[in-house]
């Protein structure tokens, strides 16, 4: 399947798979062996051969972002004085989506564009997220350059991680509590002892841990967790809250600390609760990635 | 002091269980049941606490409470956890938002910075493309000449292909 933006100007073309190396260039002059006026005639197209513009380099913003001004080196962009100055910059992906890009500037050696923002996005309005694409300069008279690879990086968002969403799996919850719960996992057979409120858990991790009145003893115990970030999504920060119904319960954690930039993490918490008494913590775990994707 | 979590359900929930068992029940509400016996508050759940009557004495290492009392301790701790809660709520969103406006701010600031380097860049641009206009009759002709010229003219002729190309090199023309 393939979509395309229509018009003259500047695309892009994008892939819904994330490739993992940059497409080569599918044409590019060598003129480290050939003579100087024919290394001349390549940068100026004095023979009119040369029918077909040539992208060398990405002379600025070498990372393609929305809302980014890109420029191209090359030659044979096209000038007025050859009747054909102007033309289109397309971003292509492998989902075959050509993305126009507006132009800011056109010279026959050099082009520069501004890439969409917010950026189109894909079939079923799926949103790209980062990856190699591969840039071509389309001539006003329709003659196309060869394609050159950049890495587009898609728009930054910052959000919440919901417990219940796959990238969040309970390790494991301490059970020595009269009522003991993990991210809304309760543990087998227990009931709560105190006045719940809410959904019970409104962030990543959660856990509540109740001694009865009366109980003979403290209750303590660890529970763990695991996060695994995917998609390019990393850890930004953490706000962690605890609620204590007296000042002995104790609440450690989590250990590690949050690794940010990074996109895995095992934190523990160790707990100990006095009879009549609950501890409660709830951490939400903030993460940045690729606009509207998924970090699982 | 620990106690096993199973002793203490055993010891706890069996002894509610069979307290509660015992009660003469005369209506939904707690406190129209009849007390008659004292009970281990080890392992009272909040379900069974609801249960019994307001006047049921539960016992504890401790001291004895009623289930009044017990229940008026729960109230005042209810409040205090939901007003914890709903801070914890209000303290989350705020820095969420403040994370986002923070992202928000680096991308203005990368753009701005970006928009001035575009400046920069699209004067060199502007400069190299006149450099191109300028030489352009110059390399037409060098061109033509080569069709007809002798080896040694070709010679003299790539010579000056070559320090045009190297001006155009200069200004980063690739």
């Amino acid at each position: 399947m393939k979509r395309t933006i229509a018009g003259l100007g500047i695309a892009l073309v994008l892939s819904l798979g994330v490739a993992a190396a940059p497409p080569s260039q599918d044409w590019g002059p060598d003129d480290a062996h050939i003579g100087s006026l024919v290394s001349l005639c390549l940068v100026i197209d004095c023979w009119k051969l040369l029918h077909y513009p040539v992208i060398k380099a990405v002379l600025l913003n070498n990372i393609v972002e929305p809302g980014e001004t890109i420029i191209l080196g090359g030659s044979s962009f096209g000038t007025s004085a050859d009747n054909f100055a102007g033309g289109t910059i397309m971003l292509s992906n492998g989902a075959f989506m050509w993305v126009e890009l507006s132009k800011a500037f056109w010279a026959d050696g050099a082009v520069a564009a501004k890439v969409p923002k917010p950026f189109p996005t894909a079939f079923g309005d799926e949103p790209f997220p980062d990856q190699w694409a591969t840039l071509r300069v389309i001539r006003a008279d329709g003659t196309s350059s060869n394609a050159f690879p950049v890495f587009f990086k898609a728009e930054r968002e910052i959000r919440a991680l919901q417990y219940n969403e796959p990238a969040v799996k309970l390790t494991s919850c301490g059970d020595d509590g009269n009522y003991d719960s993990c991210n809304k996992i309760v543990d087998d057979g227990e009931t709560p002892v105190f006045w719940q409120f809410g959904t019970g858990c409104f962030s990543t991790l959660c856990g509540v841990h109740e001694n009865s009145w009366g109980a003979i003893g403290d209750d303590t115990g660890t529970d763990q967790y695991q996060i695994t970030l995917k998609n390019g999504w990393v850890f930004e920060d953490i706000e962690m809250s605890t609620y204590k119904s007296s000042t002995n319960e104790i609440i450690q954690g989590p250990t590690p600390s949050l690794p940010i930039g990074g996109t895995s993490w095992s934190p523990q918490f160790s707990w100990t609760v006095t009879p009549n008494d609950r501890a409660v913590y709830t951490v939400s775990v903030f993460i940045k990635g690729p606009k509207g994707t998924s970090p699982q | 002091m620990m106690q096993s979590k199973t002793a203490k359900v055993l010891t706890g929930g069996l002894a509610i269980l069979a307290a509660i068992g015992v009660l003469s029940v005369t209506g939904s509400a707690g406190s129209t049941r009849q007390a008659r016996s004292t009970i281990p508050g080890d392992g009272l759940t909040l379900a069974q606490l609801q249960w019994l009557p307001d006047t049921q004495v539960i016992e504890s290492p401790d001291g004895r409470i009623t289930v009044a009392e017990l229940k008026a301790m729960r109230s005042a701790e209810a409040r205090a956890a939901e007003a914890a809660l709903w801070s914890a709520v209000d303290r989350t969103s705020r820095k969420l938002r403040a994370l986002q406006n923070n992202l928000a701010q680096e991308q203005q600031q990368q753009l701005d910075e970006s928009g001035r380097s575009i400046a920069v860049e699209l004067e060199r641009a502007r400069r190299r493309d006149a450099l191109i206009q300028k030489i352009r009759p110059e390399v037409a002709e060098l061109y033509n000449r080569t069709l007809t010229a002798t080896p040694a003219q070709r010679n003299e002729l790539n010579r000056r292909a070559a320090e045009l190309l190297r001006e155009l090199r200069a200004v980063g023309v690739r």
